[in-house]
C-alpha cells in the first residue's frame, strides 16, 4: 500500500471563502514562480479542488487515490454530495 | 450604417484595456504563471524522453479542456479515442518483436524489403490530435495559453518521432537523421 494511502483514509474537506481561495491561488503562482514546488504542492492540496476536476481525478485514478491524495474535496462534496465520494 | 472609425477605435480601446489588465490584474498574471509552470512539465518530460508522462499529461490536459473549454463535444470524444489508440500503438511498437510482427508480414508479401516503413495511420492520428490542440490557440489568447497549447502539440510530434524510431530500429533501418548514432 502506498504511503499516501497509509496516511489518509478519510477525505480531506475544509471550507475556505472565495477571497481566501483567491489569495491561496495567487500564493501558489508566486511559489511556483520562485521554484518553491514543495510549498506550492502543499498549498495546492489545501485549495478546494473544483468539483469537475475532482470528478476527473476520481474517474481516472479512482476514489481511493482521490481520498488518499489529501486534496481538499470540500467543494466537490458540496456539489455532488458525500455519497459521490464512495460511489 | 457602419462607422469604421468607431469600430476601429473601440477595438483599439479594448486592446488597451486588455494590456492594462495583464499588467495590473494579479489574477491574470498568476494565471499565466501557473500555465507557464505546467508548460514546463511538458518540456521536462520531452527533454527526459519520458513518453509515459507525456501521454499522461496530455490525457489530463484534454480531460480538463473537455470540461472547461471545449465547444465541440463530438470532436473532443474523437480526440480521446485517438489518444488511446496512439498510446496503444506507441506501446506496442516500443516492443521490437511486436513492431516486427506488425510490419514484416506485409513487407514480405509486397516484396518491399529495404524500404523504410512509415506508420501513416499513426501519423494521421497524431496530426489530427495536434490540429485539435491547436484549435484552442488564438491571437486573443494570452501568450502563456498559446505556449501551453504549443508545447502539447510539440509533445505529440515528439511521440510521433519516437514511434518512427522504434519502427526503424525494429526493422533494422538506420536513418541519417541528425542526432542518431550510426
Amino acid at each position: 500500500m502506498s504511503q499516501a494511502e497509509d496516511v489518509r483514509r478519510e477525505p480531506y474537506m475544509k471550507y475556505y471563502s472565495h477571497e481566501e481561495i483567491n489569495k491561496m491561488c495567487l500564493k501558489v503562482a508566486d511559489l511556483l514562480a520562485s521554484d518553491k514546488h514543495e510549498e506550492a504542492d502543499s498549498l495546492l492540496k489545501e485549495i478546494p479542488l473544483l468539483p469537475k476536476s475532482a470528478e476527473i481525478m476520481k474517474r481516472l485514478y479512482g476514489k481511493e487515490h482521490m481520498i488518499a491524495s489529501g486534496i481538499n474535496l470540500y467543494e466537490a462534496v458540496q456539489e455532488y454530495g458525500e455519497e459521490w465520494l464512495y460511489a | 450604417m457602419l462607422n469604421e472609425d468607431r469600430f476601429l477605435s473601440s477595438l483599439a480601446s479594448s486592446e488597451r484595456l486588455k494590456q492594462e489588465a495583464e499588467k495590473i490584474c494579479p489574477e491574470r498574471k498568476a494565471y499565466s504563471e501557473i500555465l507557464r509552470v505546467i508548460t514546463k512539465d511538458f518540456s521536462t518530460a520531452m527533454k527526459d524522453k519520458d513518453y509515459a508522462s507525456l501521454f499522461e499529461l496530455e490525457k489530463l490536459a484534454q480531460e480538463h479542456d473537455a470540461i472547461y473549454h471545449s465547444v465541440d463535444k463530438e470532436k473532443t470524444l474523437q480526440t480521446f479515442a485517438a489518444m488511446d489508440m496512439l498510446k496503444q500503438q506507441f506501446m506496442d511498437c516500443s516492443d521490437p518483436e511486436k513492431a516486427r510482427s506488425r510490419f514484416i508480414p506485409n513487407i514480405e508479401r509486397l516484396n518491399m524489403q529495404g524500404v523504410r516503413m512509415k506508420d501513416k495511420a499513426f501519423d494521421a492520428t497524431a496530426n489530427s490530435i495536434c490540429g485539435f490542440i491547436n484549435s484552442f490557440k488564438s491571437a486573443r489568447c494570452v501568450p502563456a495559453e498559446n505556449g501551453f497549447y504549443s508545447i502539447r502539440s510539440d509533445a505529440i510530434k515528439a511521440i510521433q518521432k519516437e514511434h518512427q524510431r522504434h519502427i526503424d530500429q525494429a526493422l533494422g533501418f538506420e536513418t541519417k537523421e541528425r542526432g542518431l548514432s550510426r
